[in-house]
């Protein structure tokens, strides 16, 4: 197993699909630490045998707490890179190599695009594509960065990446705050295609209008109050 | 004196003193509200100050002018709450974080041994 590069899976109450995501995840090869966001019952449960380091969070902070915890503990044991990987099954393994890729060539940053091979979009739902737009806006007007996607949790960062990236936003919002945080750190970003397979159990669990209001309220406060 | 000034008064000295209690070793915070409490009971014996003071800035009423203050007040205060509010937050989620890093599992197969080693005899 690579030492060097991690995988961080963040997860909430996703027993029901958790088990295979890492099974899939592990054929890579890396590393794999799974940061349980307090759920109930523990992700333990449903992991139990599988070489993967375990990190429980004693009570439920949010996506963005749970992949800095991830973070946090990759670097302590000397990760030089790392990718954030959605625990819900939405995100190809096979995608992985284009970001580990990306990242020898140069990049400080890899995010995954849905927008940037027809098939890809294709495969996105029309409500979510016009939501998803919308974000690319806030997201220019939030952080100065026109990227071909917004909120996909699919990343890899490098070492240097790793050691500047600090994340406060515990919930959603830090998917924009990342963004700011590359910008002022002046971080090379690359963009790789990605599909995101939208199963009924994914959209079941994935973001809702309500929560995209939320995080805009997040970064509002994030800026008022910081 | 009339008994809405009688009960205002009453109010005033019991938040007073409940805010000498409440706020123990936070000198600032007490003068702040002690002076807001004395500036009240001061308002309430001699309410003609409002009029005269809302007359001046064009308000009209004395009363009217405490509800204008009364808004811009509660906004001001519900934010210095929010603000207290996330940096709870941000000290729950570093705490949150140090346990669940110093209680970390390891992969099976790096996890040290948990039965004791046999003593030799």
């Amino acid at each position: 197993m690579s030492a060097t590069e991690w995988i961080i899976i963040p997860c909430y109450n996703e027993q029901e699909v958790l088990r295979d995501t890492v099974c899939r995840a592990l054929e890579t090869g890396l590393q794999i630490v799974i940061v349980d966001d307090a759920s109930t019952p523990p992700a333990a449960e449903v992991l139990r045998g599988l070489p993967v380091h375990l990190i429980r969070h004693p009570l439920n902070l949010g996506q963005g707490a749970a992949l800095q915890t991830g973070m946090d503990y990759a670097r302590s044991q000397g990760a030089q890179a790392v990718l954030h990987f959605d625990a819900d099954g939405q995100h190809r393994v096979e995608d992985i190599g284009q970001f580990l890729t990306a990242l020898s060539e140069g990049a400080d940053v890899v995010l995954g695009s849905r927008f940037l091979r027809p098939q890809d979009s294709a495969g996105v739902p029309r409500r979510k594509r016009l939501l998803l737009q919308c974000a690319r806006c806030v997201n220019l007007l939030f952080t100065g960065l026109w990227l071909s996607d917004a909120h996909n949790g699919f990343r890899a960062l490098n070492r240097r990446a790793l050691q500047l990236i600090c994340l406060q936003e515990n919930r959603m919002a830090h998917a924009s705050e990342i963004l700011q945080q590359i910008r002022r750190h002046r971080l090379r970003v690359v963009e790789v295609p990605t599909q995101i397979s939208y199963s009924a159990y994914a959209q079941a669990k994935g973001q809702r209008l309500s929560n995209s209001l939320n995080i805009l309220l997040d970064l509002l406060l994030n800026k008022l109050l910081r | 004196m009339n008994w809405i000034q009688v009960i205002l008064i009453l109010g005033f000295l019991l938040a007073s003193a409940l805010c000498l209690v409440a706020l123990k070793h936070r000198l600032i915070a007490r003068l702040f509200f002690i002076c807001q409490f004395a500036l009240g009971i001061c308002l309430t014996l001699v309410p003609e100050f409002t009029s005269l003071v809302a007359q001046r800035l064009g308000v009209g009423r004395g009363a009217d002018l405490i509800t204008y203050l009364l808004v811009l007040y509660v906004y001001v205060g519900s934010i210095l709450i929010l603000g207290k509010f996330r940096r709870l937050e941000r000290d729950i989620t570093t705490l949150t974080r140090s346990i669940a890093l110093l209680t970390h599992t390891p992969p099976p197969s790096t996890e040290p041994s948990r039965t004791p080693p046999e003593s030799e005899p």
